[in-house]
């Protein structure tokens, strides 16, 4: 039996790629990481610390434990892993689905064929499978195993091999500080602790050169879904007017429900501006490049892989007008906006 | 005389230019500005196609529009007054879509190219299909029959061309189905209700058709009656495109077949939903070609000749293609390679040539490579820039060798050679190739590269002579399967050693090779066959999903980077990407560190 265990334990490390192991890290010391077996029991372990860390369903376990409010988001994503998979789904479909989203399209050709990739808060993982392509490797983090479960599984079915997920936590990760090309994270700092604290753990793991995807809530974006969200508080959520991701789930009610959960029963959330966000990216080295919907006013649409390229301006009044825009344009899906920046090459100022 | 055709503004544009009688250039706009299916003015085709002749807009005798705008625009102005009033919320829209620039083509072109408005000319929709069917073909003397959703009025014309060498040239259209009764909007409201994009998705209802029972034939039968004169009328109360933008099926049509898929659902043909889904697209395929079978078989008798060509967008329907090739009673059966709106470009071109101008008959090579050819080097270059391994292979026989054994081995090749291809179809010029015998590779394909739905088919390339070995032709077969036009069983024998490319119901959509037009790539399949034991390749189209087939050589490297191809070939550049499993070998390098960590 034990044998039995250790060779399932030896098969689950085996399911992680040296490349992926090489861009994980010891949660408690950052020092690098390699897989061990002894006796019954295997997994991964700090070459420094000695840390040992569980690997389950080729999911190694990174996390150590976190602070009171993050772990009641845990628990929240645990009960209703966000978004989930439709049943009888493939990667074609998958892909068919994530390119209907103009972003989806953008980000996914902007991003090298053979760059190292990590989403923060991978959810289910639907947007690591998706840019699993190529050569290139992606590592999916999340707090929440269930989710992450959902995504290693689908990975297995869909016999994509390129991603790895792992469970971290961004204040702790169990990631190897500038190790990643893109770094993308949307929808996920702003239901953190302190986003500005998490913003600065972010921007340490790409690389010099490398590129930040940030998705947030906006703060003006936001407002009409806020006031949506008070009338449905008033009915106890039984009613909520105004919702056309609602209404186009009434017929998948565990979809419902997923959108439900997310946007109107979040223990946490907070919401941002533009400005807010290039004063973190100032903090942390990370120049500021451009917005999703753009900023611009009358900008032309991004064509091929513009969307890691520097926007013609950036100027606060205009990005102030766009967020008033965005208060119409964005509030049906709630007010997520999205900035990307390029991490700043310390050793070469001038950026080739 | 140098005349250039254009078509646009519905889908697919594209410009083609004829000196003295021959193709010089056509080129789809899509293929040039890389966005898929674009349908603006075709400035950069146009550009390019003149470049290609070493003219001037003003050197042009004419400039001839695929159809004409002021007839259309009648149409459309016509039934939306008798769509009233269900049709007053859609009016102002439909208005707004119809008086733009595509009621002015006179005055876009004229500015665009700077050129007098009387060197403009107008060919019928049809007409231009009915010439770019015809006047490529290799036939003195055929009849001919256009479908397609709708052109100005008519949406299925019939009629008939004799030309002589160095002589006239005859066409005459006997005959039109008109609007709103079409063929091609019934199979694209199929499409539509199948959760598939119109225009695009049809491919995929034929794919899925394959799946299913057509046990709603007689439904689809009471929708596409049968008229007295051997023709067909549509049931309007079951349809809406013609009184709405919106839905093309009306709730009468919801009524009889349940309800509609929605786009981006899994749709998985061994679930009960997906089986109905699958009968459904059986039962329009069916009756689809019923209903072309006895108008060409009519055609037939009444015009006693034994050469029919095919054109508009439902000839790209290749199984309706091998059912009139084998029933109508013709000999031969040509489809042209760019049937669709895009080859009116051309065939508007040679109507006024032939026939407006009575230029005389010139015989002119029978292949689709007319688009821009490749840049020597640039290949070289781009990847010299990124560092990656390149081999040159200047020596054909080589170069052939080479990717054989790559092939052999499993790879995937992305194959660039020369001119590329005019049409919806990679025919080797612009292709991805792999072995066809396992499912493995085939799986790999669409895991790594193309991601299509599991029920779409891959098609096979095969040598002329030997495509009666593999596959079961009709006489006239190998002639149709030359653009990849008809889809015919592969032979059961073989079926088991062609996994990647047989279809669920035995079939396969196949490319007939000829060494005169075809060299280099026959003499792959050649090569490839000594190593394999059959010379069959599995060839798709060379872009990712939903972007246009790539056309110069950057595109096709941009293209090897995002994605799993294993092997780029442009010319007799060869670029090498590390091999797609290595990961996985690192995988396996990580487990026996873990089996020595545990000794």
């Amino acid at each position: 039996m034990t044998s039995a265990a250790s060779a399932m334990a030896a098969r689950d490390i085996a399911r992680i790629s040296k490349a992926s192991l090489e861009l994980m890290a010891c949660p408690a010391c950052a020092g690098a990481l390699e897989a061990f077996s002894v006796g019954s029991e295997a997994g991964i372990a700090c070459t420094d610390c000695a840390a040992r860390f569980d690997v389950r369903n080729g999911i190694p376990n990174l996390r150590v434990d976190a602070d009171q409010r993050t772990e009641v988001v845990r628990e929240f994503y645990s009960v209703a892993p966000f978004p989930g998979y439709p049943p009888r789904d493939s990667l074609g479909s998958l892909r068919a689905r994530a390119e209907r989203s103009e972003f989806a399209r953008l980000l996914d050709r902007a991003i090298p064929g053979d760059a190292r990739v990590l989403e923060v808060g991978c959810g289910t993982g639907q947007m690591s499978l998706f840019l699993a392509t190529a050569n290139r490797v992606v590592l999916g983090a999340d707090l929440t195993r269930a989710s992450l479960e959902l995504g290693g599984a689908a990975a297995r079915r869909f016999g994509v091999d390129r991603v790895t997920f792992v469970e971290t936590d961004l204040r702790k990760p169990g990631l190897r500080p500038g190790a990643f090309d893109v770094v993308y994270c949307s929808g996920v700092l702003h239901h953190t602790p302190d986003p500005r604290a998490s913003f600065a753990a972010l921007a340490k793991l790409a690389k010099p050169g490398g590129t930040i995807v940030l998705g947030l809530y906006n703060a003006y974006a936001r407002i009409p879904h806020r006031l949506r969200r008070a009338l449905g508080r008033l009915s106890g959520f039984k009613l909520i007017p105004f919702d056309p991701v609602l209404r186009d789930r009434n017929a998948e009610p565990a979809r419902r429900d997923a959108w439900l959960r997310d946007q109107y029963l979040h223990p946490e959330e907070h919401r941002h501006t533009t400005a807010e966000v290039q004063h973190w990216f100032r903090e942390n080295g990370v120049e500021y490049l451009r917005t999703y919907p753009d900023s611009l006013i009358a900008a032309e649409p991004l064509q091929g892989d513009e969307f890691f390229t520097a926007a013609d301006d950036n100027w606060h009044f205009e990005n102030w007008l766009a967020q008033i825009r965005w208060a119409g344009s964005l509030w049906h899906e709630g007010g997520l906006w999205i900035t990307v920046g390029r991490k700043v090459d310390s050793r070469n100022d001038c950026p080739k | 005389m140098k005349i250039l055709g254009i078509s646009a503004h519905y889908h697919d544009a594209a410009a083609a230019l004829l000196v003295d009688g021959l193709p010089v250039a056509a080129v789809q706009q899509e293929r040039l500005s890389r966005r898929k299916n674009d349908a603006a003015f075709p400035l950069e085709a146009i550009e390019w196609c003149l470049e290609q002749g070493q003219l001037e807009p003003e050197d042009l005798d004419a400039v001839v529009f695929y159809e004409k705008p002021m007839l259309k625009f009648e149409r459309i102005l016509t039934c939306a007054l008798r769509a009233f009033p269900k049709s007053w919320r859609s009016f102002p829209q439909a208005m707004k879509n119809s008086l733009g620039e595509k009621v002015w083509i006179k005055g876009i072109i004229s500015s665009h190219l700077g050129i007098p408005g009387g060197k403009i000319l107008f060919a019928e929709h049809h007409r231009s299909h009915a010439a770019a069917a015809f006047l490529t073909a290799p036939t003195q003397n055929a009849a001919i029959l256009t479908v397609d959703g709708v052109g100005e009025w008519a949406t299925l014309s019939i009629g008939r061309g004799h030309r002589t060498p160095g002589g006239k040239t005859d066409l005459v259209l006997l005959r039109e189905i008109r609007f709103p009764h079409s063929l091609g909007m019934l199979y694209s409201t199929f499409t539509a209700f199948l959760g598939f994009a119109v225009n695009e998705g049809e491919y995929k209802v034929m794919g899925l058709a394959s799946y299913g029972k057509p046990r709603f034939a007689d439904a689809v039968r009471k929708i596409a009656r049968r008229t007295a004169d051997g023709a067909f009328a549509l049931e309007m109360s079951y349809f809406d495109y013609h009184t709405t933008s919106k839905r093309s099926y009306s709730a009468k049509f919801i009524d009889t077949f349940g309800p509609p898929r929605l786009p981006y659902e899994p749709l998985d043909p061994g679930t009960p939903e997906g089986a109905r889904y699958a009968d459904i697209a059986a039962s329009v395929q069916l009756v689809l070609e019923e209903i072309l079978v006895d108008l060409t078989r009519e055609l037939r008798k009444s015009t006693g000749l034994s050469d029919l060509c095919l054109g508009g967008g439902v000839a790209l329907n290749g199984c309706a293609n091998a059912r009139i090739l084998r029933e109508s009673g013709f000999d031969n059966v040509f489809v042209p390679p760019a049937p669709g709106d895009a080859g009116c470009a051309l065939g508007a071109a040679l109507y006024a040539d032939r026939i407006h101008f009575g230029q005389p008959d010139r015989p002119f090579a029978d292949h689709p490579y007319w688009g821009p050819t490749l840049a020597p080097d640039e290949l070289a270059r781009v990847a010299r820039e990124d560092g990656f391994a390149q081999e040159q292979l200047p020596n054909g026989e080589a170069l052939v060798a080479r990717i054989a054994d790559e092939l052999h081995a499993g790879k995937i090749v992305g194959w660039m050679q020369g001119a590329s291809e005019f049409g919806p179809r990679a025919l080797g010029h612009r292709s991805i190739l792999c072995s066809p015998q396992g499912a493995e590779t085939r799986d790999r394909l669409n895991r790594e590269i193309k991601y299509r739905e599991e029920f779409r088919p891959f098609a096979p390339a095969v040598p002329i002579e030997a495509a009666s070995t593999y596959f079961d032709l009709p006489p006239g077969g190998a002639r149709l399967a030359r653009f990849m036009s008809g889809v015919f069983p592969v032979r059961a024998e073989w079926q088991s050693r062609l996994a990647a490319i047989t279809h669920v119901d035995g079939t396969a959509r196949l490319q007939t090779v000829d060494r005169a037009t075809e060299p280099q790539f026959y003499a792959l399949l050649e090569a490839y066959g000594r190593r394999s034991g059959i010379p069959v390749l599995l060839n798709t189209s060379f872009n990712l999903a939903g972007e246009p087939i790539v056309n110069r050589a950057v595109e096709g490297y941009s293209t090897f980077r995002r994605c799993g191809i294993d092997l780029l070939v442009a010319g007799d550049t060869l670029v090498r990407k590390e091999r797609a499993g290595a990961i996985r070998e690192d995988g396996n390098a990580a487990a026996s560190d873990a089996e020595e960590a545990a000794e």
